[in-house]
């Protein structure tokens, strides 16, 4: 059977758009099993608008191509025989564009992205109850002292056990006990992207100041991060952070040269 | 050659005792690596953790394990112990390790923690209970359920709908204040949901806690097997999975209502806003802190209309407490305060996503409150509205310009608190405009858990988005374009048609 022109160019864009709205999703599937990552909305109409150029740019550079494709169309619209298949398409198209009007005007809400960095830029310095705190050269004073290494870990273990793991987790994973509950998520130790990417001196500002002490651009409202230096004396946050690194198996992220 | 003969066969001799000893020895650095800090180095459930939770860790040198399948009182069997730490135990501290722990390693320890306890040399764990005979969920068996509900008197604790509020003080065998659970939440249910994990607790009960066993046919309160599967497929059906927090839904939908806001909370008309339920964590941020809350969710409804806007707050709570009430003061593990509940909005937006800080805003950032709590017995309930600057530093704000008023009820388990007020009040006031996302937290007070001040309960940000009205536009618009197409599709058509029954011109050449 021959299927006309026209028939054959829908079919085509048809065939793209499962590319785009289902193909795509399948391979990010069959890399990483378990997810579907879709095509955002925005794109997929991108797509698909670059698609019907490319084809009536195809179906128009041919002259005889495009008289079939106009004949295609004065037969749809004009020949007596096909008025139920033209009425029910009508009736379809009208429907379906009086249904994206509705959904374009009905009352809706997006919450804003909270965008926020993760890792804001520290300050060079920091003070803390008048003591000054220099971060390009602060060091983790305990971490040359071999000989009280373990005892000292040992602490931060009792520290991070009474203090942390409500929201960070037995697990060191950012799963605690209350970490659903607050937003932005408490940070997962374990993930190569917090604390193995930092530094120690980055760590004991984080501690020593909380959530209050960000940066605007990390969001310093919304984080429920304490300000740990009301709680705990430096040596207690430079045990913990010990700790953090001992039980992960990381090693903070060396100073720039 | 021959002398290594001897140690060869003595080894091999004792090959399943050294091989014990080595599970042993690999479960007791499991234990020490991942359990030590809560459950103790002893084993006694003592670890730095434990004054920070409850309930507390195991104490495992008294051999007593609270979710067991083994028959009356006897141990637990290995698996178990091996479920539990796999698994976790929902609404705790106790995680699931199987992510971290592989089966060898949860074999080792559970080897290794049964050590702490001679129980285990002595005594054999019991057989497991049969699971054969389960009855199939049916409204019918989960209505003969709830006749054996109050029969067996389970009510006394669980409360008349299951929301766990008790008619007496409870303590387990360490002597800990413990509340009974309440049903209508299996995502609490800390030894499981399914309809078995529910018969087996009836079964063999919660060794250590109140719990009763009501399957040991010796005893005069005993159920029958029945009568069990019963009350565990009424209970499965006291669920009300609508309520369950998701992290992700974080946006309160108040709707548009005409014909009067009402203030009381059981009123109809609330039915008709959809609910949204939020997890509360302990303030656990600045001094002075609460570690071991007891109302861990919040429900809220919003409606408004052209003047004014309303919530209704609703929560589980084990007891209604007002300082003054004989019988609730009875039941509280000690000094009782005032149930209370808070709200808390910017009192003015900021710039692009900025907000006040979560924790009561700060110098430049204020929060404006509104605060219901329960009063004394004798005195009743009361409601004021704050401006904050800071945690410590309200100020009260006259309720009179913005006609802000709040009322409470207690209702088997739960408060309900509807809070209204004019949308647009006096001056530096709130405005809640309909459309726009406005930044809203919550904060509760259980009274009978010692939660005062800076002691409570709280919510993260989240958002109030006033629904606006429906309006014309969503009707005109739509049938606008339905027409707009319908008619150029058919003008196109009709063109057509008369051009085809229109003899065709020759072509020219």
């Amino acid at each position: 059977m021959r299927v006309s022109q026209t028939i054959r160019l829908l079919l085509v864009v048809a065939v793209a758009y499962a590319i785009v709205e289902l193909g795509i999703p399948a391979i990010g599937a069959l890399m990483k099993p378990g997810t579907w990552p879709v095509v955002p909305v925005h794109l997929v109409r991108l797509y698909l608008f670059f698609i019907v150029i490319v084809i009536l740019l195809y179906a128009a550079a041919d002259e005889e191509r495009w008289s079939r494709v106009r004949g295609d169309f004065r037969f749809f619209f004009g020949a007596p025989g096909a008025r139920i298949a033209r009425t029910a398409t009508i009736v379809a198209i009208s429907l379906a564009g009086g249904y994206g009007a509705y959904d374009a005007v009905r009352p809706r809400f997006e919450t804003p992205p909270e965008l926020r960095a993760v890792h804001p830029a520290p300050p060079s310095s920091f003070s803390i109850g008048g003591k000054m705190y220099d971060l390009l050269t602060l060091d983790n004073p305990l971490r040359a002292d071999k000989q009280n290494f373990a005892g000292d870990v040992k602490a931060g273990a009792a520290i991070f056990f009474k203090q942390c793991f409500f929201c960070h987790g037995d697990k060191l994973d950012g799963r605690g006990l209350y970490a659903d509950a607050f937003h932005p998520p408490p940070a997962n130790f374990r993930d190569i992207g917090t604390i193995a990417q930092l530094q120690e001196s980055y760590l004991f500002w984080r501690i020593a100041t909380g959530g209050p002490g960000l940066p605007r651009e990390g969001g310093p409202w919304m984080s429920s991060m304490p300000v740990w230096h009301r709680f705990l004396s430096e040596t207690e946050i430079w045990q913990v952070i010990l700790f953090l690194y001992d039980f992960t198996g990381h090693a903070p992220r060396a100073r720039e040269p | 050659m021959r002398r290594f003969a001897f140690p060869l066969v003595f080894l091999l001799a004792h090959a399943p005792a050294a091989s014990a000893f080595a599970d042993v020895e690999a479960g007791r650095v499991v234990y020490e690596r991942w359990c030590a800090l809560c459950h103790g180095q002893k084993g006694d459930g003592n670890g730095p953790a434990a004054s920070f939770l409850m309930p507390k860790p195991r104490d495992f040198t008294v051999g007593v394990y609270k979710y067991k399948s083994t028959e009356g009182n006897s141990l637990p069997s290995d698996e178990d112990i091996a479920r539990r730490v796999a698994e976790g135990m929902l609404g705790t501290a106790m995680p699931g390790w199987k992510d971290v722990l592989n089966e060898a390693d949860r074999r080792q320890v559970v080897t290794f923690i049964k050590k702490f306890s001679d129980i285990f040399e002595f005594e054999k764990p019991g057989q497991a209970i049969s699971l054969a005979g389960q009855l199939s969920g049916s409204p019918q068996a989960a209505d003969a359920g709830r006749e054996v509900y109050r029969k067996a008197k389970c009510f006394e604790c669980h409360g008349d709908t299951g929301k766990g509020n008790p008619s007496k003080k409870l303590k387990d065998d360490w002597g800990e204040p413990i509340w009974p659970r309440n049903l209508t939440k299996p995502w609490t249910f800390r030894g499981g949901s399914d309809v078995k994990d529910i018969y087996t607790r009836l079964t063999v009960g919660i060794p250590g806690t109140p719990m009763p066993v009501f399957g040991d046919s010796g005893k005069p309160d005993a159920l029958s097997a029945d009568e069990r599967w019963s009350v565990a497929h009424y209970v499965v059906s006291l669920a009300d999975p609508a309520r369950r927090p998701n992290p992700g839904a974080n946006v309160i939908k108040g709707v548009y209502h005409t014909g009067g806001i009402a203030a009381e909370p059981s009123a109809p008309v609330w039915r008709d806003a959809p609910t949204v339920s939020f997890r509360l964590a302990p303030q656990i941020i600045a001094a002075d802190r609460l570690f071991t809350p007891v109302v861990d969710q919040i429900t809220v409804r919003a409606l408004y209309d052209e003047k004014e806007v309303a919530l209704l707050v609703e929560w589980d709570d084990p007891t209604p407490s007002r300082p003054g009430d004989k019988v609730q003061k009875a039941l509280a593990p000690a000094d009782m305060f005032e149930d209370a509940v808070a709200v808390q909005f910017p009192a003015a937006l900021g710039e692009g996503l900025e907000k006040p800080y979560f924790g009561h805003g700060d110098a430049t950032n204020p929060v404006n409150v509104w605060y219901w709590r329960a009063g004394r017995a004798d005195a009743g309930a009361a409601y004021a509205m704050f401006d904050m600057r800071g945690a410590g530093t309200r100020v009260q704000r006259d309720p009179v310009p913005s006609g802000f008023s709040a009322r409470g009820e207690y209702k088997d388990g739960t408060w309900r608190v509807v809070f209204r007020r004019a949308r647009y009040g006096g001056d530096g006031d709130v405005l809640f405009d309909s459309g726009r996302l406005l930044p809203i937290a919550f904060a509760n007070w259980e009274g009978s858990n010692g939660e005062r001040g800076s002691k409570h309960t709280l919510t993260r940000w989240v958002w109030l988005w006033l629904e606006p009205p429906p309006s014309l536009k969503t009707v005109y618009v739509p049938v606008a374009v339905v027409a707009l197409l319908a008619g150029g599709l058919l003008g196109v058509s009709a063109r057509m048609r008369r051009a085809s029954e229109r003899p065709q011109p020759e072509k020219e050449t």
